[in-house]
């Protein structure tokens, strides 16, 4: 429908989520996950452009593993319940049932942020209601608009090390140090670029 | 001491580009261990634990970039930032996210400012991944309701993110800032001052 909780102000929306899932992470009860999980999705059926429904079933993927994992978890091991396929009572059910809509809860409210808001809005919202000092706001955008670069850089570093005949397995550190590399460059030659093209640090 | 207005540009966007660095890696990580791991360990109540092997990871850009920055607030910021950038691009995790984030920034900077961030070497830096271990530990205890779970199976949890935060945010992290310390990528900073050799210097 329409997309109004894009045009609310990110760094309040910002600031309601932390706060929002700060408070509720010391309140216990079942019946208020599955509110808040329903108040979520409801906000998404009814804020979020038909456009997004596609990223909503993306993001929902792995939140329906983790949390019906969480509910097996709470099921074998939960207080009652007898470890690994052990014996089944009705209060470990009761935990791991909790557990599983305490999840889903948290991954709402995150999904209702995660796809109204706009990093470049974000970041100028914090510098104009935040008061954030100038410098971190176009740091952020710098290294924001860097994502894409990483992207290709790590693309690049893997094809060197391949055009070398040396062998990177997926956990091997050597990509991360030649991109860390790469970051200290890129740190002192936009910063010199920057301050080239008049920015000034206030 | 505290002043944000004292950073050097080049700081910030440093340490910018270290948190958006590592949430690209955070977010691999998560979503390749919510995929393919957590499904094949589930039946046995084990989902949830997967992550726990992979801890560290998450506590790697605050300690980086405390280490190679060395300045008051710096682990707090970046951990805040790893965050939020995981948030922005999309991060199925956003609401446990954030707050977490948070806490383990603290975690690193609590003990960088125990040792009024003067000592740098490979005690304080395991101290370093104890820090937010705990403080991310306590927060996961109250928000995932684990006081309802088995204490063995709490304590089990604890061990593995403790081992796993001491290998990757303790050991992995001061070995990857040396070696960049020794390639010379860090002249500027107070971690690569001593490898930088004055004109001056007989040898």
């Amino acid at each position: 429908m329409s997309d109004f909780m894009s045009k609310i102000n990110p760094f309040y929306k910002f600031v309601f989520i932390i706060v929002f899932s700060t408070v509720i992470t010391f309140i216990h009860s079942l019946w208020l996950n599955i509110w808040v999980f329903g108040g979520a999705m409801l906000l998404i059926l009814t804020g979020v452009k038909y456009t997004q429904y596609m990223r909503v079933v993306k993001f929902m993927l792995p939140v329906a593993f983790m949390s019906f994992s969480l509910f097996v978890m709470g099921l074998f091991f939960g207080e009652g319940g007898g470890g690994m396929f052990g014996t089944v009572t009705t209060q470990s059910t009761q935990t791991g049932i909790t557990m599983a809509t305490r999840f889903l809860s948290f991954a709402g409210i995150g999904l209702v942020f995660a796809l109204t808001t706009n990093p470049y809005d974000l970041v100028k919202s914090l510098r104009k209601d935040a008061k954030l000092p100038r410098k971190f706001a176009y740091g952020m955008l710098c290294a924001i608009n860097l994502l894409p670069h990483i992207k290709t850089e790590y693309q690049n570093a893997m094809m060197a090390f391949r055009v070398r005949g040396v062998r990177v397995g997926p956990l091997s550190l050597k990509p991360l140090f030649s991109m860390l590399v790469n970051a200290f460059r890129w740190s002192e030659m936009l910063s010199l670029a920057m301050i080239s093209k008049g920015f000034y640090e206030d | 001491m505290w002043n944000l207005y004292k950073w050097k540009l080049k700081d910030v966007i440093l340490a910018s580009i270290i948190s958006v660095l590592f949430a690209f890696i955070c977010f691999a990580t998560v979503h390749s261990v919510s995929f393919v791991v957590a499904p094949l360990v589930m039946p046995f109540g084990f989902g949830d634990i997967a992550i726990e092997f992979v801890f560290g990871i998450f506590f790697m850009s605050a300690t980086l970039a405390a280490y190679v920055i060395q300045k008051p607030g710096v682990a707090v910021i970046v951990g805040t930032m790893t965050g939020v950038v995981q948030v922005l691009m999309g991060s199925a995790f956003a609401a446990t996210l954030l707050p977490s984030a948070f806490f383990q920034g603290l975690g690193v900077e609590a003990v960088f400012f125990a040792t009024r961030y003067k000592k740098f070497n490979l005690p304080v830096m395991l101290l370093a991944a104890v820090g937010p271990t705990i403080t991310s530990f306590v927060l996961a205890w109250y928000r995932g309701l684990w006081m309802d779970l088995d204490f063995g199976f709490v304590a089990t949890r604890f061990v593995i993110r403790l081992c796993s935060a001491l290998l990757f945010s303790g050991i992995i992290t001061k070995l990857l800032a040396d070696r960049l310390a020794k390639v010379g990528v860090l002249k500027s900073y107070p971690l690569g001052t001593k490898y930088s050799q004055d004109i001056d210097d007989e040898s």
